[in-house]
């Protein structure tokens, strides 16, 4: 089963919340920032490579979605707005470094080295850090030739357990759309993979 | 015929929904056959009958295969995180309020700025360009010529006239 980027928050809790928030009761943004942050690193790390860049723009979202909490009149869902904030920085931070985002990289960042080392010195009965970033690198490869909506849409499928229905808001497509992608996107990792040996 | 194929088309919708729906509720199955067991009798044939949605349901096992044991961005804890922002939140309302500086003003009066130390210059280039000229001895020249009407001006001594003068002290 894919991992589950945690439960995502009631509609209904979020909108207290938000309400509490614009009324600039920071405990209740605070919540925010805790109910929505899995979801927030989910969706930025389908798009980014490195960890740091992915832990520095969930930052930059939340702290933009502080500023401009009292423009949000929530007639969408909170957790809507908070994906397309992500989206578009994580966009922006991309054009700024004018790295196409399937381009592949074969160095991992230094966190992920230092992970990758010390892992080999614990043991665990699961899949340890290595092999999952092992395991991350090579769908990487597999992914280089998607378009960036269809390898975005696939990792938040296939990894972080994110549904059609959320996939679609995240992406501003409606659900069809989604599903017709995703299963083209599918076909294309899977004859990529079989091409590769993989 | 348009018909038909409209309804093929609504038909591999409907499974492919259905397939997406049975994977979702078991994670563990890798094969189709595994989840349409319990499929209505009409989606079972039209599994059967389709090589594209036959072709469909193999691809989704396989991506899923190939995603099995990737890392996921949203799973690690960062207890952290939440601290982090509003500090950066803090950080940043800080910012915000400093008062700003005259130089911090300066670039939005830059241009009125500019033009009003032109004009100065031009109008102090120009009055020193037009203003009259004075002879530097005029004026005292002036002044001892309101002297030698009330007496003559003695007249100026040279160094020979000093030295004749000494002498004649000294003697």
């Amino acid at each position: 089963m894919p991992a589950r980027a945690g439960k995502p928050a009631g509609p209904t809790e979020d909108r207290e919340l938000v309400r509490r928030a614009q009324g600039d009761d920071r405990e209740a943004f605070e919540e925010l920032v805790r109910r929505h942050q899995h979801r927030v690193f989910a969706v930025a790390g389908g798009i980014l490579r490195r960890r740091e860049d992915v832990e520095d723009i969930a930052q930059q979202v939340f702290v933009k979605a502080f500023f401009s909490l009292k423009r949000f009149d929530q007639r969408a869902a909170f957790s809507t707005w908070l994906y397309k904030i992500t989206v578009n920085e994580c966009w922006d931070l991309l054009r700024k470094k004018k790295v196409r985002p399937l381009v592949y990289e074969s160095d991992l960042s230094e966190e992920q080295a230092r992970q990758v080392l010390s892992s080999g010195e614990k043991g665990s009965d699961g899949p340890d850090i290595s092999e999952r970033l092992a395991a991350r690198e090579r769908v990487e490869r597999l992914l280089a030739g998607l378009d960036e909506r269809d390898r975005l849409m696939l990792i938040l499928k296939e990894v972080e357990g994110f549904s059609i229905e959320e996939i679609a808001e995240v992406l501003d497509l409606n659900g069809n759309t989604v599903k017709v992608r995703l299963f083209r996107a599918r076909r294309r990792v899977v004859i990529q993979a079989k091409k590769s040996g993989d | 015929m348009w018909n038909l194929l409209k309804k093929s088309d609504e038909e591999c919708g409907e499974l492919q929904d259905l397939l997406e729906e049975s994977a979702a509720a078991c994670a563990k199955a890798v094969r189709v056959e595994e989840l349409s067991g319990d499929w209505p009798p009409a989606q079972r044939k039209h599994l059967a009958d389709c090589g594209s949605c036959r072709e469909a349901a193999q691809d989704f096992f396989a991506a899923r295969e190939i995603f099995k044991g990737v890392a996921s961005q949203a799973e690690e804890a960062r207890p952290w995180f939440a601290t982090r922002v509003m500090e950066a939140i803090r950080a940043q309302e800080r910012e915000l309020a400093l008062p700003a500086s005259l130089w911090s003003a300066f670039p939005r009066f830059a241009s009125r700025l500019a033009w009003a130390a032109a004009v100065v210059l031009l109008a102090g280039s120009a009055w020193l360009y037009e203003r009259p000229v004075t002879a530097p001895n005029k004026a005292p020249a002036a002044a001892s010529a309101q002297e030698y009407l009330f007496e003559a001006p003695a007249p100026a001594m040279n160094q020979d006239d000093v030295l004749i003068s000494m002498a004649e002290k000294n003697q």
